[in-house]
Order: structure tokens, then sequence, then C-alpha cells
């Protein structure tokens, strides 16, 4: 044989000279691949600057590596703690093992690669035995590279990268798809930073809106920085708009904590009024760099119910004391007043009067039947156990008060206004009592009007229920009750009216009855002209 | 089927002056003129120096070659290439010089060692461009695709075979043969011979060798004599450089047979001018190699001069032998082995050397280890 061949060779036909254009053409689609290569690192490098997340950068990346190498799927499994999972796969339908699928400890090559930390190339027709070749299979993947992810120098996963092609590669490419691997653990590190530190701004803020007390972070200077979503209700601001007039207004009876705190760098309490609410206001100094104060913390809750418990509370005990004493004083004057008016009626019954002395006698008997009135409703008043309680509505009541007093009001000129609810639950009380708390809100309503005149005078009544009450709110747009005596309204004898009108009994008696039925009256003023007393009653499955 | 590869050839007196400008026609920027002390003195050198800054071509002198060059100074040369950032190669000079330039050209684009492509279609890399001007008549490696390379830790002579090796440019001028002596034309104008010879009748002649191998043999019978008669001889020059460059194109193509193969064992041996080999082996060559095609021999015969028409083939050929004694009597080249040194001890060896030789297959005649041995006892 091998002369002839070599004689061949010597003389060749098949060989030619090397030519330059080949090999320029070979250079350049080397530059090209390294071009590519490049970019590819580039675009990984870039997703981390711009908090890519890991899918789409996984996704540039297998765009930018299919021009280069037959890649037709990239997947990453990352270490959670415990396991090895399968966690990101592109493109995303390319899957076989459900993401998440846990890799495990014995004939996996993915966890084999993570174990030792060598990377492990897989082409068809391989004949070791292990877990994934099944899907590599049914992925139609005919060589797939495997490399372990480091990040500062411990093992966080594995890239895997599957071609549909058998394709070879030299050591310029090995080097470079070690250093991909290196730069995709670099991302997915960085990823997994951004997110936990991300989740935990989100925790943050989430639990700062939740709180549903306000809090404000406020700079020195009065502009709101932050402010959670309680906060928007109760500081009606604009957006930048200074904080401290409204603060200073709020704390008209106390001293400014926001400015003591500014001025001392310690946390200051105060209780602050404002918009007829009452507020536990806390602020704290939060501190900036070099021990600089940064902003205060104004912590605000509104305790403006708990304080009008607490007046309740104050007044049911005053109550208690002052009926007690009133049944024995009304008791004692009974009898004498019931001389008086008799022995009053008996002389102007008399044909022979003197008229000189006739009004003096009509005086007599209208001031004796006043304290008769006033002794009854004390006698009421500390009789109320006695009332026999029946399920009961308080549509009804508001319609028997309203048989009574409908005519004086709308002699007033007062537009009255009825809203009953339909079906309204029932309530267990005594329809006696409970009309006579409406009888007193609407004339006290009707007396708040009679000075307006400068606007039209309106009155509604009005039921509603929810889940556990019943209520009945009266509202006039009458002369209001003034901040100052907000407190006492409901003591016994307060009253701001003429002596000829006023008892100060009908509050103090309304609560009563209200407090008797398990249930409360409260008052708010909301400037201006408008003014509502609200009775609610819980409702009959809902007492005890 | 065959193949026949030649580069661009200048030939004519004044020529060398264009090697500047033939490099720039390749794109060169900055060359290694490759060359010899020699060559150097005789100022052949300089004025190739001349024709590339003329050309407006930065250029950079390697002129540490000796006769037979070694892979020391090929590794040498290859790294003077680099070093200067070189773009083309020209080799000025014989046999060594040229040979040297195209083996450190390979290196220069191939890397790694100069052994790694000894023997045939080894290289892989195309090589840089590569300008020859030859200023002896004789290797032929201006035009070849042959580079001979001696292998300092084997003693051996490696012979490159490669397409590649084929030089983009041969600027062949006349007018640098005045510088040689009389001794230096007679060996390498035998050179010349044995090359038309040898592949006149190599197994893998075809018809655009043989043009080449007659026309080198005719001119080289006739004008050698005068050419080695006197240096001021411009016909003899010329047409011994044409007959040269036939001879190159001719063996190139249709490779050598057992003359070169032995001449190369013996080179890689003794530092004896390679044409003096082939003078006092040819002969024996011949003898041995009539039989296989006594035809051509006649006809080398007749290229020679000798009227051999009436004789037959095997007649024609001894005629043809008797020329070639004659002629190497004339010239003064030396007649037997011994007369220039080499030892008889060496025969074996050197034998299995040959037979292993590229060019050992294109013999005409199968050959054996005791044949060569025998051809070389002979040659004593
Ligand atoms: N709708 C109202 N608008 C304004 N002030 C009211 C209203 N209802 C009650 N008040 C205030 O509460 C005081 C106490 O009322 P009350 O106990 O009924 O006694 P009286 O009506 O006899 O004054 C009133 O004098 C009045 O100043
Ligand atoms: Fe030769
Ligand atoms: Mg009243």
């Amino acid at each position: 044989m091998k002369k002839q061949e070599m004689i061949e060779l010597l003389t060749g036909v098949r060989s030619s000279k090397q030519n330059y254009y080949t090999e320029l053409k070979t250079t350049v689609e080397e530059l090209k691949k390294r071009n590519s290569q490049l970019e590819l690192m580039n675009e990984v490098m870039r997703s981390f600057n711009m908090n890519m997340s890991v899918q789409e950068m996984l996704e540039k990346t297998l765009k930018r590596l299919g021009d280069i190498y037959p890649i037709k799927r990239v997947s990453l499994a990352l270490f959670d703690g415990k396991e090895l999972r399968l966690s990101y796969v592109s493109p995303e339908e390319a899957l076989y093992l459900k993401k998440g699928t846990p890799f495990p400890h014995k004939n996996s090559l993915y966890y084999e690669v993570f174990a030792t930390g060598q990377e492990r190339i897989y082409q068809k027709g391989d004949t070791c035995e292990f877990l994934e070749k099944e899907a590599f299979q049914q992925l139609s993947l005919q060589s797939v590279f495997l490399f372990p992810l480091t990040s500062r120098g411990k093992i966080i996963g594995v890239l895997s990268l599957g071609g549909c092609s058998p394709f070879s590669y030299d050591a310029n490419d090995q080097a470079f798809l070690l250093h991909l691997a290196g730069q995709i653990a670099v991302c997915v590190e960085n990823a997994r930073l951004y997110e936990e530190v991300f989740a935990g701004k989100q925790q943050w803020e989430e639990t700062f809106r939740a709180v549903s007390d306000a809090i404000l972070i406020i700079s020195p200077n009065g502009t709101v920085l932050s402010k959670n979503d309680a906060a928007v209700s109760a500081w009606p601001l604009e957006d930048f708009e200074d904080i401290r007039p409204f603060i200073q207004e709020a704390s008209r009876s106390a001293n400014n904590p926001f400015e003591e705190t500014v001025k001392s760098h310690k946390p200051h309490y105060a209780e602050l009024r404002f918009q007829n609410k009452f507020y536990d206001c806390s602020c704290y100094p939060l501190f900036g760099e070099e021990a600089a104060l940064h902003a205060v913390i104004l912590y605000s809750k509104d305790v403006t119910e708990k304080r009008q418990m607490e007046a309740q509370l104050l007044h049911s005990g005053q109550l208690a004391a002052i009926g007690e004493m009133a049944a024995g004083v009304a008791h004692e004057l009974n009898n004498p007043l019931t001389a008086i008016i008799g022995n009053t009626q008996l002389l102007l019954r008399r044909n022979k009067i003197n008229e000189q002395i006739k009004p003096l006698l009509d005086d007599i008997d209208l001031c004796g039947k006043r304290c008769r009135t006033i002794i009854r409703s004390l006698l009421a008043f500390s009789r109320q156990e006695e009332f026999a309680f029946k399920p009961c509505s308080l549509n009804q009541a508001v319609t028997e008060a309203l048989s009574l007093t409908r005519r004086q009001i709308e002699k007033q000129n007062i537009q009255l206004d009825i809203r009953l609810a339909d079906s309204l639950p029932l309530i267990n009380g005594n329809l006696q009592q409970l009309s006579q708390i409406a009888v007193n809100l609407l004339i006290n309503a009707k007396d708040a009007l009679e000075e307006v005149t400068d606007r039209k005078r309106k009155l509604i009544i009005e039921t509603a229920a929810d889940q556990q009450s019943a209520f009945l709110k009266v509202i006039d747009n009458g002369s209001g009750i003034d901040a100052a005596i907000a407190n006492e309204i409901f003591h016994p004898f307060f009253t701001t009216k003429a002596a000829s009108s006023g008892t100060g009994l009908g509050l103090p008696v309304s609560f009563g009855i209200a407090k008797s039925h398990g249930g409360r009256l409260f008052a708010e003023s909301i400037q201006p002209h408008r003014t509502i007393f609200t009775l609610s009653i819980p409702l009959l499955n809902e007492r005890l | 089927m065959y193949k026949f590869v030649m580069p661009e050839i200048i030939f004519g007196s004044g020529s060398m002056k264009h090697t500047g400008e033939s490099c720039t026609r390749l794109g060169a920027k900055r060359v290694l003129i490759v060359t010899d002390e020699g060559v150097t003195q005789a100022g052949w050198s300089d004025l190739v120096e001349t024709s590339c800054r003329e050309a407006g071509l930065a250029s950079f002198l390697f002129s540490n070659v000796s006769i037979n060059p070694k892979d020391k100074e090929v590794e040498s040369c290859a790294r003077a290439y680099l070093d200067y950032e070189c773009d083309a190669l020209v080799g000025v000079g014989g046999g060594s010089a040229i040979d040297t330039a195209k083996a450190a050209a390979v290196l220069a684009t191939n890397g790694g060692h100069i052994r790694d492509y000894e023997g045939v279609d080894r290289i892989s890399s195309p090589l840089p461009p590569l300008v020859m001007v030859p200023t002896t008549a004789g290797s032929g490696s201006e035009v070849s695709q042959f580079s001979v390379i001696l292998d300092t830790d084997r003693q051996k002579k490696m012979t490159i075979v490669s397409k590649s090796l084929v030089p983009d440019i041969a600027v062949v001028d006349p007018d640098a043969l005045s510088t040689k002596s009389s001794y230096l034309t007679a060996s390498t104008g035998l050179d010349v011979i044995t090359h038309a010879i040898e592949s006149f009748v190599s197994v893998a002649a075809t018809p655009l060798t043989d043009v080449h191998a007659k026309n080198a043999l005719a001119l080289s019978s006739r004008y050698l004599r005068p050419s080695v008669a006197s240096k001021y001889n411009k016909e003899a020059k010329e047409q011994m450089a044409m007959a040269s460059l036939h001879a190159g194109l001719a063996f190139s193509n249709a490779i050598l047979g057992a003359v070169h193969a032995m001449a190369h064992a013996i080179g890689g041996r003794y530092p004896f001018l390679h044409g003096d080999i082939n003078a006092v082996l040819l002969p024996h060559v011949m003898e041995f190699n009539l039989l296989a095609s006594p035809d051509k021999f006649k006809e080398i015969a007749s290229l020679m001069g000798e009227d051999v028409q009436s004789l037959s083939p095997s007649a024609a050929g001894e005629k043809a032998i008797s020329f070639v004694k004659k002629l190497s009597i004339d010239i003064g080249a030396p007649l037997t082995l011994s007369e220039m040194g080499f030892e008889e001890a060496f025969i074996p060896e050197i034998s299995e050397t040959a037979l292993a030789d590229a060019c050992m297959i294109t013999n005409p005649r199968d050959i054996t280890a005791e044949e060569v041995a025998s051809l070389l006892r002979k040659a004593l």
C-alpha cells in the first residue's frame, strides 16, 4: 500500500497550500464568538445593575448563548439551605421535573455537581445511570453541561446548559462557560439579597400601614416624610404642608410634644385635642448620621371614645349618688308640695278672690306644679329598675315621642326629617322610658334651634342598626355645644337655659335610662351647626 | 491525475531590485530578511534591504545561517520574526538561507518545534508571505515545496514537504551568481543536474514536470562547464540560473530519488556540501536505476548532447552515466566519499536513514537497505 499513498501525498492532489482567506475567516469567526461571549457577560453583569429578575436574566443569557453554542435550554438549581431544588428554567416550558423539585442525594447528576463542585458533562450515550437521564431524553437534550455556582467560596447551586445536538468544545469554551457560571452565581446571589431586602422593607411598610393609630415621620422643619393610612384621616394635610401649626393648635392646653422633642432630642408625650377628638400623642426622636436629629416620629392614638366612656362612668357614679339623695329629698318634699298645690288650688277656686292676690296665687300654683314635675322626674329616675322590660322597637319609641312633640316642633318652623329604618331589629326595653329619651332629645334639639335665624332650621331623627345595636340619632343644625361645656351636659341640673324652661335633668335622666338598658348615649358637636345625639341599645339577642 | 504547483517567478538580470516591491504587493509592511554571512559580504542582502527601504518597508536582518541549516537557527529566526513583529519573510542566499526562511515561517504561524512538521503535509496554518531570492543556482528551494533542516539532536536532516512551503514569489537574478566561487558553482551545478535526472526518472514524473526536467538537463549539461570556468560569463550564468529554476519546478512536483535520499542521510552526519555528495553518488545510482527506465536514460543521454540514436536504451544510459562522471572530473568535483572524509563504519546507519527519506519513495527502482549500503560502498 504505502508507497503509492506516499507518492500521492508528495505530489498530492489532495493537499493545497494553506490559504490566508480561510485562516482569516476562522479568525473572524473566532473573534465574533469572543465578541458574543463578551456581550453575553456584559448582559449578565448588566442584569444586576438593573435588578432584572433571575428568570429574565436567564432568558437573555439563553438567547445570546444560542448564538454561540447549540444550547437550547438553561436551568438553575439552587440550594435553599436544606435541599437542592430546580428553581429556574428557560424556556419556561422546557420542564420535565416540576419547579421546586428537590434533587435526591443519590443517583443525581445535579446533586453530584453540587456536592463535589466539579463540572460535569453529559453527552448522549453516556452509560452512567442517573436520575436526570430520563428528563434529558424526554427533553431530547443530546448534551448537557453542569457547572457548580459558587458565590463567596460557597456552592449555592448548579447551572445546566442543554443542547439538542452534540456539541464539541475546547478549553477556551470551557473556561468561558465556567466564567459565565461564576457571573450567574453572583447575579443569583444578588437577586436573592435584593429580594430579602425588598421583602424586609415591604414587611416593615405593611406593618407601618397596618397600625390603626397614626404614625408620622416628620422632619424637624415640619415636613411629613412619611405617614401611614391612619395618619391620613387623623391629620388632614396637603402634601409637603407644614404640620407644625396643626400640632400647635392641637396642643393648646398642653405642651407641644413635637417642639419639645426637637429641642431636647428626647421622647415627649402629651394629650392633644384636635377637631373634637382626643389623641394620646408621643413623639420620639429619630437620629441620623453623627447623632444629628434626622426626624421625629409622631405616634397619635385616638382616645376620644375612651375619654367619653371615662366621662360617662364618672357621670354614672355622680348620678347614683345624686339619684339616691334626690329620691330622698323628693320623697320628703312630695307631701308638703301636695299641700301647697292643693291649698293654692282651693284658694283659687273661691269666687271672691282678691284681684291683687290672684296673680300671686297663680304663680304659686305654677311653681308648685313645676316642682312636682321635677320631683316626679327625680322619682322616676330613682325608680328606673322597677320598669318592666319587653321586646320593643326604637321606631315605636320615636313614633310615640313624635306624637307628643311634633306640634311644638312644627310650630317653631323646623324642617323635621324622620328617617326610620325598615325592619329595625327588636331590643329588650321599656317603651315608655325609651320614648322619654326620644322626647328629651327632640325637645333639646328644638330648644337649640330657637335662636337660629340665619339658616333653615333642620332636625333629623333617624334609627338604624348594625350587628350588635340599634341606634337612635337626633341631629340638629342649631347652636351646637361649646367644647368647654361638653363634659358637663350630662350632669344633673346643668342647663344653659332660663330657669323657667330648663331643669338640667333631661340628659342625665336619659343617660340613666340608656345605661339601665345596657346602652349608651353620647353627643358629638361638629362645628359648625351640627349636633348629633346618639342612643345605642344592644339588640335583643345581643343582651346577656 | 496530478497537480503542479509553483510560485510567481520574476526572472532576469537586475530583478533583485524588485524584491521590496514584490513584498509590498503581498501586503507586507515589515519584512525579515534571512541570509548568511557570505551573501551579506557579497553585498546581496544590502541590495535587497535597499529595495525594501525604497518600497517603504521596514526591514530587519537575520544572517545567522550556516550551510546545512539547523533547527536552532530556524528557531532563533522565527523568534526574530515575531520579536520584530514582521509580516513577511525574504530569503536571500543559497538553499540554506531559503530553507531557513521557509522553516521559520512555519514556526511563526504554526508554533511548536520544527521537528513537528517533518514529513509530508503536516502544516495546518498558512505561512506569512514568502519572497525568495536565490544567489546560487542549485537548491531550487525558491520554487519548491521542500525545506531541509538539520535536527541537531538526532543528527538527521529532516525533509519537510508541504504545498504551504511553496514561496509566493521567486526573484531569480542571474547577476547574483557572479560572486560565487568556481568550487561552489561546480557543487551547486551538479545538484541541478541531479535534480533534473532524479525528477525525470521519478515514478511521480508528469508531462508538466518532464518539460522542466528536460530543459534543466539540456541547459545545465551545456552551461555548467563555462559557468564554472568564469565568474564573468554572463550568458552561462543566466542559463545556469534558468536551469536551476527548471530543475526546481521539476523536482518540487515530481520529487527526487535515491541520490537525494542518501545525500540527506549523509548530510545529517557530515557538514559536506550537498552538491558534492550528489556528484559522487549520482553515477552509481544512475547505474542502479538504469534497469528501471532505460528509455528515459536514453533520453537523458540525448539531452546531454550525446549521439545515442543508434544505441540501445541501456547503452545510451551508460553514455549518460559516463557523461556525468566526466563532467565531475572536468569541473573538479569530488569523485569518492572517502576523499571527502566519509567513514565506512557509518554505512549501515546511513543506509537505514536514507531508506526512510521521503525522496526514496519516488526512486524508479525498488531498493533495499543492503542495496543502499552497497551503493555507498561503491561510492567510497
Ligand atoms: N341639641 C342640642 N343642641 C345644643 N345644646 C344642647 C342640645 N341638647 C342639650 N343641649 C345642652 O345640654 C344642656 C342640658 O340639657 P338637658 O339635660 O336636657 O337640660 P335642659 O334641656 O333642661 O337644659 C342644655 O341646657 C343645653 O345647653
Ligand atoms: Fe538537491
Ligand atoms: Mg332638656
